[in-house]
């Protein structure tokens, strides 16, 4: 036999042995035992099966609450911004016309958005949900309350 | 048997949470009690560092390191058992040496390959130890100890049995079963009736089915 092992070494190679016959083990002989020791094989399953449906159930009300959770975080969001986006296409294309003449946010508009004349009342109200969305609106507001340009 | 590095299972080969649920719920008795042998084997060989954690303790550990992601399945590739006890044989050897639990779920193999030496490498194989402190000296003490009780109490139940004694040495110098056989010429079958006389002799002493506490 190979060099001398330690007392911990020889029992973690016994158990590991007794591991690996478990997993080749006959079913007939695995229920057998199971009966031989007094324990009833379906109550057991049961109890098991239970133990693990509990878990993914657990988990999976865990990921649904965080779901939840994250939704309402993201709706209070959008809600916290609707308000700077007016209700009437005409007073959000006024803004909008506002807010491109505002040279200082000229880096967020490109050529096709200057052309008031050219873009649908859908185009503009989107442009404005991503301005709110970047916090612009919000800072655009403030300025026209202190009146600054 | 492999010595490739265990690949991890593609995030699109991964079974879902409702495919894990399935699977669980067509487990039959024979495969539960399995698993749970099994459990309480990786326990058992744990001993002091198993940390009062049990058999059933494994399952939902092993389970919800399934669910978050830490592990996957890939259901085409090995069966829910051996998965389950692929990821229990993988957490219990991090645990082993000597990492926190919750480390343990952070790296690790999907589906069991085994390398040459018939283990199944996890990630944290290669990961270099700085050496045990007090407490972790004071559990190794204990387990040494522990250890050799066992090995004491083996020895004791399998006194008058020479087949098994042949058989239970050979396992404990790390012979695979074919290599059993071949060292000691057993055919396929006397081996399975040594092993199965083994694996009830010992369970009816609490060494297999109770855990270790029997003989401490």
């Amino acid at each position: 036999m190979s060099n001398k092992k330690t007392d911990q070494e020889k029992l973690d190679s016994l158990m590991d042995a007794l591991g690996d016959s478990i997993l080749q083990e006959n079913d007939e002989e695995i229920l057998e035992d199971l009966l031989q020791a007094g324990t009833d094989p379906d109550a057991e399953a049961a109890r098991l099966k239970t133990m693990m449906l509990d878990t993914v159930k657990a988990f999976q009300q865990r990921r649904l609450r965080a779901a939840r959770e994250g939704y309402s975080r993201e709706i209070e969001k959008l809600e916290r911004k609707k308000p700077l986006i007016p209700d009437s296409p005409q007073e959000r294309r006024k803004l909008f016309s506002l807010f491109v003449q505002q040279p200082h946010y000229a880096e967020f508009v490109t050529a096709h958005y200057r052309n008031l004349e050219g873009l649908t009342d859908n185009d503009i109200e989107t442009y404005l949900e991503d301005l709110a969305e970047l916090g612009i609106l919000e800072k655009l507001n403030t300025e026209e309350i202190d009146g600054k340009e | 048997m492999t010595t490739k590095p265990p690949r991890r299972v593609p995030e699109e080969k991964a079974a879902s949470s409702a495919e894990i649920a399935a699977a669980i719920e067509a487990l039959t008795p024979a495969q539960t009690a399995r698993l749970k042998r099994y459990a309480d084997n990786r326990i058992r060989k744990l001993g002091p560092k198993a940390d009062r954690k049990t058999g059933d303790d494994l399952f939902p550990i092993a389970l919800t390191s399934l669910l978050d992601g830490t592990r996957r399945w890939d259901k085409t590739k090995v069966d829910f058992v051996g998965f389950m006890t692929g990821a229990m044989k993988s957490i219990t050897s991090n645990w082993a040496r000597g990492y926190k639990p919750e480390e343990t779920l952070v790296l690790d193999v999907d589906v069991r390959r085994k390398n040459d030496d018939g283990e199944t490498p996890g990630l944290l194989d290669h990961v270099k130890d700085d050496g045990p402190g007090p407490q972790q000296r004071m559990i190794d003490e204990e387990k040494r100890q522990a250890d050799e009780k066992i090995l004491d109490e083996v020895d004791r139940l399998f006194k008058d049995d020479e087949k098994a004694q042949m058989v239970l040495t050979a396992w404990e110098e790390g012979y695979d079963p074919s290599g059993v056989r071949e060292l000691w010429g057993l055919s396929q079958n006397d081996y399975d009736t040594i092993v199965r006389r083994i694996r009830r002799t010992l369970g009816r002493a609490g060494l297999t089915a109770r855990g270790r506490s029997n003989v401490q």
